[in-house]
């Protein structure tokens, strides 16, 4: 079995992810913030251990680090709460996670402007500093393209938004663990990301870092001030009513331990390599197009498609090589729209740290036989 | 003798208790049930006093109930 869909979420994960989820299931498996016995509160210290692992790999406080389930509730929470009226720039590439909540609140007075992504990163600032207006109120921008791996240049973006100062929210989902990441230097109010991903958590946990704030999503327990009628006007607690999957945060902290042991910039290296390796062997045969961008401006992503065959024939295909990848529009029907890939889909494929070399020797060697098949068809 | 300083939230509580011991003082994190619901106290033996404590938790940004 080859895994390259790292990128919907990765695995297998670190040893010391499994052992640490299930070390908490089994052995302090209270309830963490709510009562104040032996255990429960064990459970609040490990909870707290992973929100200040968290909080130092992406220099924030730990108080700023709230957990979600997902990354898609941690935008949706960053959106929605958000304003209420003027315009919310996002760009051409993004997920729906940020796509659909954006223009839900454009029905509801928000205008809604995209960022055309083409071309340099001096053109894309360019075009982003003239789609601001007056009436521009937040910015909110993918780190990095969950379809074809581009990377944004969201530190410059971060500081257009502070000199004009716009909310600037980030979607790091494809980025976190991979790309190194600073909340204060990018001048971000709110940081999404996904902790089943390149974080290395297992699935159910996201990550909102809220520095500014916003109305919560839901309201319920917090375990204090519980005479108060309202939400606390505090995080971590504002954005966290209801139990926390303590499991999924412990196993979440172990995550973060592997890839610190494992130097972000090695990982990230390690899984470039390997990705390059395998769009210099596809872009060579004839019936392949990869889209992707140059190796230095990409994470561990990239797209491909193969005349002649939809991307499900392609992945259902590979699925029979023993490959595991992800065809269709990848709940990205934006940056779909902009590859005019909108109809067929792509076939996605996207490493992650347990990848070797000779996954990508299979990936091209099964491809080059589908795309054979397919070319002598036509 | 030990001093209780009542924190806004567990993570503010575990982030003060981590820095009075970075001061070398002896704290626990407990939590408690008062009329307002629960809270969360930092339990510590006293090294210096209790409005000095005070100040120099909330100038490392943490919020407590006064």
């Amino acid at each position: 079995m080859i895994y390259l869909d790292n990128a919907a979420t990765t695995f297998p994960k670190p040893s010391t992810v499994y052992k640490e989820t299930f070390e908490a299931l089994t052995e302090y498996g209270a309830n963490p913030g709510r009562s104040g016995h032996a255990l429960s509160m064990k459970a609040g210290n490990k909870i707290f251990d992973a929100r200040e692992k968290i909080a130092s790999f992406f220099g924030a406080s730990a108080e700023e680090v709230c957990f979600t389930k997902n990354a898609t509730e941690a935008l949706n929470i960053a959106i929605k709460g958000s304003h209420k009226d003027g315009e919310i720039i996002i760009s051409d590439l993004e997920h729906n996670s940020v796509y659909r909540p954006a223009l839900k609140s454009s029905k509801n007075g928000l205008t809604l402007k995209i960022l055309k992504t083409h071309g340099t990163d001096d053109e894309i600032l360019k075009r982003f500093s003239e789609l601001i207006t007056r009436k521009t109120k937040t910015v909110c921008i993918t780190h990095a393209s969950n379809v074809t791996g581009q990377i944004l240049p969201v530190y410059e973006i971060g500081k257009i938004c502070k000199k004009h100062g716009l909310r600037y929210i980030v979607d790091a989902s494809q980025s976190a663990g991979i790309l190194p990441l600073n909340v204060k230097d990018c001048h971000i109010d709110f940081l999404c990301a996904a902790g089943h991903k390149s974080l290395y958590g297992p699935m159910g946990t996201g990550i909102l870092i809220a520095i500014a704030d916003a109305e919560p999503l839901t309201e319920g327990g917090t375990g204090v001030l519980s005479s108060e009628k309202q939400m606390p006007d505090f995080t971590p607690e504002r954005f966290e009513s209801g139990t926390l999957n303590l499991p999924g945060i412990v196993g979440l902290g172990a995550g973060i331990d592997f890839i610190k042991s494992e130097t972000l910039e090695k990982t990230a290296h390690f899984e470039r390599e390997l990705m390059s390796e395998c769009l210099k062997r596809l872009s060579k045969e004839k019936g392949i197009t990869v889209y992707s961008a140059p190796p230095l401006k990409n994470v561990n992503i990239f797209s491909f498609a193969v005349s002649g065959g939809s991307s499900g024939e392609v992945s259902e295909m590979l699925n029979v090589f023993g490959i595991y990848v992800r065809s269709g529009l990848h709940c990205s029907p934006l940056a779909h729209r902009k590859l005019k890939t909108d109809k067929e889909g792509l076939v996605r494929a996207s490493f992650g740290a347990f990848n070797t070399e000779n996954d990508v020797l299979e990936l091209c060697r099964a491809v080059s036989e589908i795309n054979r098949y397919f070319q002598n068809k036509i | 003798m030990r001093e209780e300083i009542r924190a806004k939230s567990f993570t503010y509580a575990m982030k003060g208790k981590k820095l009075l011991e970075k001061r070398g003082v002896t704290a626990e994190v407990v939590k408690k049930a008062e009329d307002c619901g629960c809270i969360y106290v930092i339990r510590f033996t006293p090294k210096f006093p209790l409005n000095e404590t005070m100040a120099y938790l909330e100038s490392n940004g943490v919020k407590l109930i006064k």
